[in-house]
């Protein structure tokens, strides 16, 4: 319980920092693509008998970094784009599960989230993708403002726009990524979009915006996670309806602020 | 204090450029010379090339032939060229819920100065006061961009472009959403910088109105066609004049319109000519 606890607490604050950004600049449905990827990305290591998390890390880079660059470059529509990965990284994993009829997976594990599956490593692994994660947003921290309010300007005042979009492509991926074995690759981009939209709506300051994200993301990782225990119900979708309610109560008060 | 050099004779200068996508030209042999402190006013039809020519100034864009040079430089070859000038996109283009206060959003003009990893120096925020107070925004720093009238989000984005004290202003649609009052008082503002001999180049939807400023217009239809300022504004003898024999201005809606007759062989200019627009025109 404790290692649940301290893995729900790292990635309930990931989460919630990457989220702002992905609320922001308006691409949560890309949060929702990416993480479907990881289930084919999950495929593959069982395949290709290599970690499972490792393959999915590899996988749901390339499809965020595939996604960016595909709708920087073509014609296609950003959300198309999304949609045609989305669903064709969720049948090749679907396809070679079928083919690997012998293995035994725990996909439901893997859909919905299973907090007992979370290992030592998986805990290094969230420590140190929050480290990276942490000092990328602190020290890009003018120039991801600007990308969000306004990437035209951010590109003629002559900021690398496209690096570090890219750069913040990959952290969402790899926060998604080690999500997964908490809330499950159908739930976790509600705890990336969740706590943030809930703190914007109660903010307008940046900086405290961030802040409350955090404070909400941990509340419903680490509450959801107590309560799920003592209740006994599934980690994952306690988790999500705990950070549903704060974004409701976080509602009712804006919509009083602004009468 | 002079920052120009002086061996270059044009702030923006066009050298026989064309830009084109795959499947569409959309600037053709286009040759522009902006001089130094001169106020450029781009008209034209929706779709005609004008965002496409600031994106080109701007770096934005590679042209596909011929040469854009900014400050006699090219811009992408010259980054530091950027800081000499000030944006102002169109005001679309910005989310207005954003979490931010007008005095932050004034120094997101600083940032690329400031460089990543870096907090705002003292004299990062001295020159938010200053731009602040040349605005006449101080008394709104605190409020988030979101509360504010459509005229003040125009003028904070004025206030981000200047606050690097550039040598040339270039502003997208800047009397887009803005009413009457609030567009005349915006370029009162734009004729003031004028005056300190600020190059400007604004692309503008009000013909009429802008004609009254600036020193020269250019028309924008794939190709580029220049027009020293008409003394009276802008008139149906000028436009007859700049559009080929059978032209009349026209107000209809917001947008004023120039109604040009099918026949005459003439390039379109500040908003598009409709059926309805034509038989309106004959009544």
């Amino acid at each position: 319980m404790q290692r649940a606890l301290l893995a729900g607490i790292l990635i309930g604050s990931l989460c919630a920092v990457i989220g702002v950004y992905v609320v922001l600049k308006g691409i949560s449905f890309m949060g929702a693509g990416i993480s479907h990827a990881a289930f084919g990305g999950v495929a593959i290591g069982f395949l290709l008998k290599i970690d499972p998390v490792l393959s999915s890390i590899i996988f749901c880079v390339a499809s965020g970094l595939g996604i960016a660059y595909i709708s920087k470059k073509s014609r296609i529509k950003e959300d198309t784009t999304i949609g045609i990965f989305f669903a064709s990284t969720m049948a090749l994993g679907i396809l070679i599960f079928g083919l690997l009829k012998g293995v035994n997976v725990d996909l439901f594990g893997y859909l919905f989230g299973n907090i007992l599956s979370v290992t030592l490593n998986d805990l290094y692994l969230a420590l140190l993708v929050e480290g990276v994660v942490f000092f990328f947003v602190l020290y890009y921290y003018k120039e991801l403002l600007l990308l969000v309010l306004d990437q035209e300007m951010a590109e003629v005042s002559g900021i690398p726009v496209s690096i570090i979009y890219y750069l913040l492509v990959s952290f969402i991926s790899l926060t998604i990524v080690i999500s997964i074995k908490v809330v499950g690759i159908v739930l976790v981009s509600a705890l990336l979009i969740i706590p943030s939209a809930a703190a914007l709506q109660i903010t307008d300051n940046f900086k405290k915006a961030l802040i409350t994200a955090i404070v909400f993301g941990v509340a419903s990782s680490g509450g959801g996670l107590i309560l799920s225990y003592f209740l006994d119900t599934p980690s994952g979708a306690t988790i999500v309806l705990v950070a549903t309610t704060i974004f409701l109560v976080t509602s009712i008060f804006s919509s009083k602020k602004k009468r | 204090m002079d920052r120009n050099p002086t061996n270059f004779l044009y702030d923006i200068e066009f050298i026989s450029v064309s830009f084109s996508y795959p499947d569409l030209e959309v600037l053709e042999d286009v040759s522009l010379q902006v001089k130094k402190g001169e106020f450029l006013a781009v008209i034209g039809p929706n779709g005609a090339g004008k965002t496409t020519l600031l994106k080109l100034i701007l770096g934005l864009l590679k042209p596909t032939s011929g040469k854009v040079l900014v400050f006699g430089k090219n811009i992408n070859v010259h980054p530091s060229i950027r800081k000499r000038i000030g944006y102002v996109p169109q005001m679309s283009k910005i989310d207005y819920s954003f979490p931010i206060n007008v005095e932050d959003f004034v120094l997101t003009g600083r940032y690329a100065t400031i460089g990543p990893g870096h907090l705002p120096h003292k004299y990062d925020r001295l020159a938010v006061n200053e731009t602040l107070e040349k605005t006449g925004l101080q008394s709104l720093r605190s409020k988030q961009i979101g509360k504010l009238s459509g005229g003040q989000r125009q003028r904070i984005m004025i206030a981000r472009a200047l606050i690097n004290n550039p040598d040339m202003l270039i502003l997208d649609e800047p009397t887009t959403a803005v009413d009457p009052k609030n567009s005349e008082s915006l370029y009162e503002l734009l004729l003031t910088l004028h005056q300190q001999k600020i190059t400007i180049l604004t692309v503008s939807h009000d013909i009429g109105v802008i004609a009254q400023y600036v020193d020269a217009i250019a028309c924008v239809n794939r190709k580029v066609f220049v027009h020293d300022r008409p003394e009276k504004g802008i008139t149906d003898e000028t436009l007859t004049e700049m559009y080929g024999r059978e032209a009349a201005f026209f107000h209809h809606g917001i947008v004023p319109h120039i109604v040009v007759r099918k026949s005459s062989p003439v390039h379109y200019c500040a908003g598009e000519t409709t059926e309805d627009d034509e038989n309106h025109h004959k009544s």
